[in-house]
């Protein structure tokens, strides 16, 4: 068969730094941005695991609204201003997270430090863990029973001063 | 000297992996990496005639596509049981005995590209019949034994005579669902050739070590000329010993190029490894009093289309029969082939079915008889000194289990039964009535595990030291951040007084040859944490001998022993009969995991593994079609729990100290889950006053039982 190969080119703003991805073949319009993140980074913040929109492993900020990257077409948000956890590096939320037993494999952690980075961000202060799990709702974690991370997250939201 | 509880300011990788700036297995890639994908059985038994790849073979990118018939496969070695290859399999088969078998291989120059040409492939099937369920396997009676000795069994005094004359005898036969690990990361594996004709391979397995055994073995080559290494694991539970590195390398030998594999996550409920669907039948004589006489649990354990590490799991069935002894007792344990997914190694490892069935069943009792469940487990649960059982081997010709005569080297269950009853009483007093139309029922129920698989443990560590640089090395895995680097730093760094920052820990690849038996059954800090101890004791000897320069050690540690760790747990439930929902209100953990050196990633690893017992409790499940087809294939329909599901959990930490052991610990990873889903549906049943019949208890299940219908459960 004669090489049909398509390549898109796509850009974002990733963590503030330009990156330019090329995404081949005959899908590659309609690549999600996870995978478009995935295919150049060497390590990619943000976490692809069931890429069908049930897990918030991917969740990342695009151009300020969280999203499930993992379902969100790259070509739809060309240009875009895209925060994933390491735009949270400089806080000390992972810090908190790790100090607080919320961190097992670690997988599911940065879609939720991007969930609750953008939480603060929008002043929200849950009063009870049961409210903080509802706003996490979208976010699986298999690993830590989730109580280490209601617990941080929680005393961690409320902390932060209303931007 | 003994090692004091700390929890140290971060798992040493936590902060890492908070920050975005840890890359996981499933991001690796190396220069030149070639993609593969495999072309699996959407049949639950099907031959595969033959496959038109033409289209395929010369779609652009793609570099192989290997049939069953274009090359001979070798055997997947599998685990020996004991000295028995009983999990020897095909790695490639024109016969696909479960949904998800792998028929044909596939590895072009990028993903899209191989998922392109897998359409283009066209398969000629044959479907066939086959035993698609655990029932259709149940009525085949000794047909569908996996074994070539059929059930293993045991038996210790005379129970059919005691059943034929006791005062009460009371048989329960429980349902349990087979179940996924449902780690977070996605499944892969990924092989290098070497220039030396050896193959690197990349896998985020629990036993590197057996990995290296059973690839040198499949590619005929030495053992130095395979290396494994393991880089960090999204979430493993012991689910990760699936067959991808056996078909990566296959590929990889072929093309000469290093390959990449992975599952997609919806194919990972297919190709991954379950937990086995049971059945089981407890059986008890007792006086009118509640003294335990006899007892018989006979199990029947789902391995779908191989027997991999079913043998071991249906053998942990054992501990919870001898978790309350009897003078006469007797254990069969059935592992039965279906054409489903292959069951093997979740955490539990065959201990949460049974610790299920034995416990609804102690509950059961105790109301019949009118006694409370926990003066009946106080009386009867085994005690510190008692001979456990359940540790032994098995008569690979006859499948007679003979016990050993380990002795429980500690327990303090009594404490975690007394410490879950008050934790109960509290709960109950604080916790708000429950709303109109809800009944409420409490539960408890206890169980025992293992620290190591009791047999062939070891593990290695090098420890080398100058005054501010202490660095580890040992063979150990962590299977997702399961906190193996943190203990060690800490016992060494406590030993050579040390701090935290001048200590390095490494965990090593195969090639580094620290020994090491795989992160399983709840024991690296038993195992590697002693290898640890006893090489930084070496070292502080020669300290104080005043040797000078760096000081190094090796130590190589088989422990002596499975120190068994026990738990109790106390839960509160609210029924609403109306509809069949379940609200967990309260749990309570009591555990005895030994000295905790560690307590919030001890308090982690309990909180995580009551969550698992909460999701096998009431949500999980794999379905499948008549015809041996999954039924949903998505995450979403799966059930793991969230954290909306997860009610208030306090968890105890019972004074233990295991005296067999030089640190005093005992295995912390699985313990936890083992007595939720018993103490939940206890509570269950005790709301609505009606049995259930297995896992999971969906409001389904449980609006059946309340209309005096037996239910459904797969
Ligand atoms: S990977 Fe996007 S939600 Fe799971
Ligand atoms: S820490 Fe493993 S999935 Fe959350």
């Amino acid at each position: 068969m004669e090489n049909t190969e398509k390549t898109y080119t796509w850009m974002a703003l990733v963590d503030s730094t330009p990156r330019q991805v090329d995404l081949t073949g005959n899908a590659s319009l309609a690549e999600a941005i996870a995978a478009a993140l995935q295919a150049e980074a060497l390590v990619d913040p943000s976490k692809i695991a069931c890429s069908e929109g049930s897990c918030g492993a991917c969740c990342v900020r695009v151009d300020g609204e969280r999203l499930l990257s993992c379902l969100a077409p790259a070509w739809r948000h060309f240009g875009a201003r895209i925060e994933t956890a390491a735009s949270w590096r400089a806080t000390d939320l992972p810090m908190r997270l790790a100090q607080a037993g919320a961190v097992q494999c670690g997988f599911c952690t940065p879609g939720l430090v991007v969930a609750l980075g953008d939480l603060a961000d929008h002043g929200v202060k849950p009063k009870t863990e049961a409210e903080l799990a509802d706003l996490l709702q979208a976010h699986l974690c298999r690993c830590t029973g989730y109580q280490q991370l209601l617990h941080a997250g929680l005393a961690w939201l409320n902390e932060q001063e209303n931007s | 000297m003994t090692i004091a509880g700390e929890s140290s300011p971060a798992l040493r990788d936590g902060l890492a992996k908070a920050r975005g700036e840890v890359a996981f297995g499933s991001e690796l890639r190396v220069a030149g990496n070639l993609f593969a994908i495999a072309l699996r059985s959407p049949f639950g038994h099907a031959q595969l005639l033959d496959v038109d790849a033409a289209a395929a073979r010369c779609a652009p990118g793609v570099v192989a596509v290997l049939t069953p018939w274009d090359l001979s496969a070798p055997d997947v070695p599998g685990d020996l049981f004991y000295d028995q290859p009983l999990s020897r399999r095909p790695a490639l088969s024109a016969e696909a005995l479960h949904v998800g078998a792998p028929v044909v291989l596939l590895a072009a120059e990028t993903l899209a590209q191989a998922y392109e040409a897998l359409r283009l492939l066209r398969p000629n099937w044959l479907e066939l019949p086959g035993q698609f369920s655990l029932e259709g396997a149940l009525s085949q009676g000794g047909a569908a034994e996996a074994l070539p000795f059929g059930a293993v069994h045991w038996q210790q005094g005379d129970p059919q005579a005691i059943f034929a004359q006791a005062a009460i005898v009371r048989e329960d036969i429980l349902r349990t669902s087979t179940v996924q690990a449902g780690a977070l990361e996605p499944y892969w594996a990924l092989v290098e050739p070497t220039a030396q004709g050896g193959f690197i391979v990349h896998n985020g397995v629990a036993a590197p070590f057996e990995l290296r055994r059973q690839m040198a073995e499949f590619l005929g080559l030495s053992l130095q000329q395979v290396e494994v290494r393991c880089p960090p694991v999204g979430g493993g539970f012991g689910s990760r010993s699936d067959d991808l590195a056996f078909l990566a390398a296959l590929l990889a030998r072929h093309c000469q190029r290093p390959v990449r594999m992975q599952l997609q996550r919806s194919e990972g409920w297919l190709a991954g490894r379950v937990r086995h669907g049971a059945q089981l039948r407890v059986r008890s004589a007792l006086t009118q009093q509640g003294r335990l006489l006899a007892r018989e649990l006979e199990v029947w354990y789902d391995t779908g289309a191989f027997a991999d590490l079913g043998p071991y799991v249906v053998l942990r069935a054992l501990r919870s029969l001898a978790l309350y002894p009897a003078e006469h007792q007797r254990f069969i344990g059935h592992l039965l082939r279906t054409n489903k997914p292959v069951a093997s190694a979740t955490r539990g490892f065959g201990n949460p079915q049974a610790t299920f069935a034995v416990e609804v069943h102690n509950a059961r009792i105790c109301k019949q008889l009118g006694i409370g469940s926990l003066e009946f487990r106080q009386k009867t649960a085994i005690r510190a000194g008692a001979i456990n059982p359940s540790v032994g081997v098995v008569d690979t010709q006859t499948g007679a289990f003979v016990p050993k005569g380990a002795r429980i080297s500690s327990s303090a269950l009594p404490w975690c039964l007394q410490r879950a009853q008050q934790g109960l009483e509290e709960a109950i007093t604080h916790l708000p009535a429950c709303a109109p139309g809800w009944l409420r029922g409490q539960g408890v129920a206890a169980a025992m595990h293992t620290t190591g698989k009791g047999r062939a443990e070891v593990s290695t560590a090098e420890v080398f030291w100058t005054p501010g640089l202490l660095r580890v090395r040992s063979g150990a895995t962590d299977q997702g951040g399961t906190g193996v680097a943190s203990v060690l730093a800490q016992i060494a760094g406590q030993v050579l007084g040390e701090p935290p920052e001048a200590i390095v820990v490494e965990l090593c690849s195969t090639a580094a040859e620290l020994a090491d038996s795989g992160a399983h059954a709840s024991s690296r800090t038993f195992v590697a944490g002693a290898a640890v101890w006893d090489a930084c004791q070496l070292v502080l000897a020669r300290r104080k001998a005043g040797e000078p320069g760096e000081l190094s050690a090796r130590s190589a540690w088989h422990p002596d022993g499975n120190a068994p760790p026990f738990a109790t747990c106390a839960a509160v439930v609210d029924v609403e009969p109306a509809t069949g929902l379940c609200q967990v209100r309260w749990m309570g953990l009591g555990v005895d995991a030994g000295r905790i050196l560690n307590p919030r990633q001890a308090l982690g690893q309990v909180l995580g593994a009551a969550m698992m017992g909460l999701g096998f409790a009431l949500y999980e499940r794999l379905d499948f079609t008549a015809d041996g087809r999954l039924a949903s294939l998505s995450v979403a329909d799966y059930g793991t729990p969230r954290a909306t599901d997860m009610p208030p959990i306090d968890v105890w930490f019972a004074p233990s100290v295991e005296e067999s052991h030089p640190l005093g610990v005992k295995g912390i990873g699985e313990i936890g889950l083992m007595p939720v889903a018993p103490a939940l549906v206890n509570a269950i049943e005790a709301a609505i006053g009606r049995p259930l019949p297995g896992l999971p208890a969906t409001p389904e299940s449980v609006w059946r039982a309340c209309r005096g219908e037996g239910g459904t459960c797969t």
